[in-house]
């Protein structure tokens, strides 16, 4: 399953049935769906959303679903991301800890890339990490914030 | 001979009058500060470190530079090195000339900060024990940390200092004698008093109280069982008192009002 995407949808998905149709089709496309973020809205107006990833062995088969799904309000949700390094003493610190509460906080997703630990007690660790979030400005904050922290912006 | 204890740099007051500019929460534009208050002072803290055993070697003062004085930020040296300091604010920056040609004549060998790191030497920059806790945030960037862990080969544990009035490290934060560690718990997030907690058996912690740490008293010099410092309340000279630590008590009023007190006064060579 090498081809993913990931799509949102927004709205009264529950009550319209569309969020079940969506993962109904998926599921008969031979793809794979996991739900990334699942929010309902607590009031008659309040949107309820759903991101989802969708992983597929074909990238033909990707592209047509993305397509067929739209007819449900699914659309590709938008992903921005950055990667970093941070090297130290950053376990003795809890930098890495303080980092990845930063991004929890953030409600961004992480991904380690890499990862040593240093064995002496003078050795440095090092970790790789990306980061990942919806939302543009929020990627912009946990950067600022964790750029305070030591880590360095590569990508 | 009498075994030296210690050894000091510091830096006589003779141009520090007024304050004219604000670099730190302490420091109001336009305050008098007298002088002749500060020099006696800081002839005090000479001549409690030399009786101490201590032996104080001293720079000339510059005009037009008045926080000369506060040695601890001139650098952090480390057997003969001397890790260089790169302030943040352009106030001090002409200071970094001064501090590097008196180290560079004690032949310690310098070692330079990048020009894109804060650092602010002793004054973020602790020893206790196998560790070097250095303080980050306000003046020193944590990537100087990891450069001078490098440059040194030593472990530097880094907290974060999150409230602006203690925004140096040795404001809120004394190793004393024995593995003792006194020190302010709300200048740090909870990160960094976990470290502390970790790394100090919980005996020898001393928390100190808002308005003690208010007036300076993590800003101490440490010599043996002796504690010099300003003014304090009588609850931490009796907490003290029952570890065993004598406290030398001087006024450091108008050096407070620039932000400094004992301890920013002097930079330990040893």
């Amino acid at each position: 399953m090498d081809y993913k995407c990931s799509i949102e949808m927004k709205g009264e998905i529950f009550d319209s049935l569309s969020l079940s149709s969506v993962l109904d089709e998926i599921a008969q496309c031979g793809c794979l769906a996991s739900i990334k973020e699942i929010s309902m809205g607590k009031t008659k107006n309040e949107d309820s959303h759903a991101r989802i990833k969708i992983r597929s062995e074909s990238r033909q088969k990707l592209d047509s679903l993305i397509k067929n799904l739209q007819k449900y309000g699914a659309y590709p949700a938008s992903v921005y991301s950055k990667t970093f390094e941070v090297q130290g003493h950053i376990i003795d610190s809890l930098i890495l800890s303080k980092i990845l509460d930063i991004i929890y906080a953030g409600k961004a997703r992480f991904e380690l890339m890499d990862i040593k630990i240093g064995i002496e007690k003078n050795d440095f660790s090092y970790v790789k990490i990306k980061v990942i979030t919806a939302e543009k400005q929020l990627l912009k904050t946990i950067t600022d914030k964790i750029v305070q922290q030591g880590a360095v912006l590569i990508d | 001979m009498t075994a030296i204890t210690a050894k000091f740099l510091m830096c006589p007051p003779d141009y520090y009058t007024n304050i004219n500019y604000e670099i730190n929460p302490w420091m109001k534009k336009g305050t008098i500060c007298d002088n002749a208050s500060a020099k006696d002072a800081w002839e005090q803290l000479r001549n409690a470190l030399t009786s101490l055993k201590a032996k104080v070697f001293t720079m000339p003062p510059h005009h037009n530079q008045p926080d000369i004085v506060f040695t601890a930020n001139a650098a952090l040296v480390y057997k003969n090195t001397a890790v260089t300091s790169r302030f943040r604010h352009t106030e001090r920056r002409p200071e970094e000339f001064f501090y590097a040609d008196w180290l560079k004549s004690q032949k310690y060998s310098l070692e330079y900060i990048p020009e894109y790191m804060s650092f602010e030497g002793e004054g973020d920059a602790l020893f206790a024990g196998e560790n070097l806790y250095s303080g980050y945030i306000t003046r020193t960037d944590i990537a100087a940390h990891t450069y001078i862990a490098y440059l040194l080969n030593i472990r530097i544990i880094s907290l974060e200092l999150i409230d602006e009035r203690f925004y140096h490290l040795d404001t809120c934060f004394c190793p004393l004698e024995d593995g003792y560690l006194m020190y302010y718990p709300k200048a740090f997030d909870e990160y960094g008093n976990r470290i502390i907690e970790h790394n100090f058996h919980k005996n020898k912690l001393i928390p100190v109280k808002e308005d003690e740490a208010l007036g300076f008293c993590c800003n101490a010099v440490n010599i043996g069982n002796k504690i010099i410092m300003n003014k304090t309340s009588d609850r931490l000279k009796n907490v003290l008192a029952q570890r065993d630590f004598d406290i030398i008590e001087i006024d450091f009023s108008e050096f407070i009002k620039a932000g400094g007190s004992a301890k920013c006064l002097c930079l330990r060579l040893s």
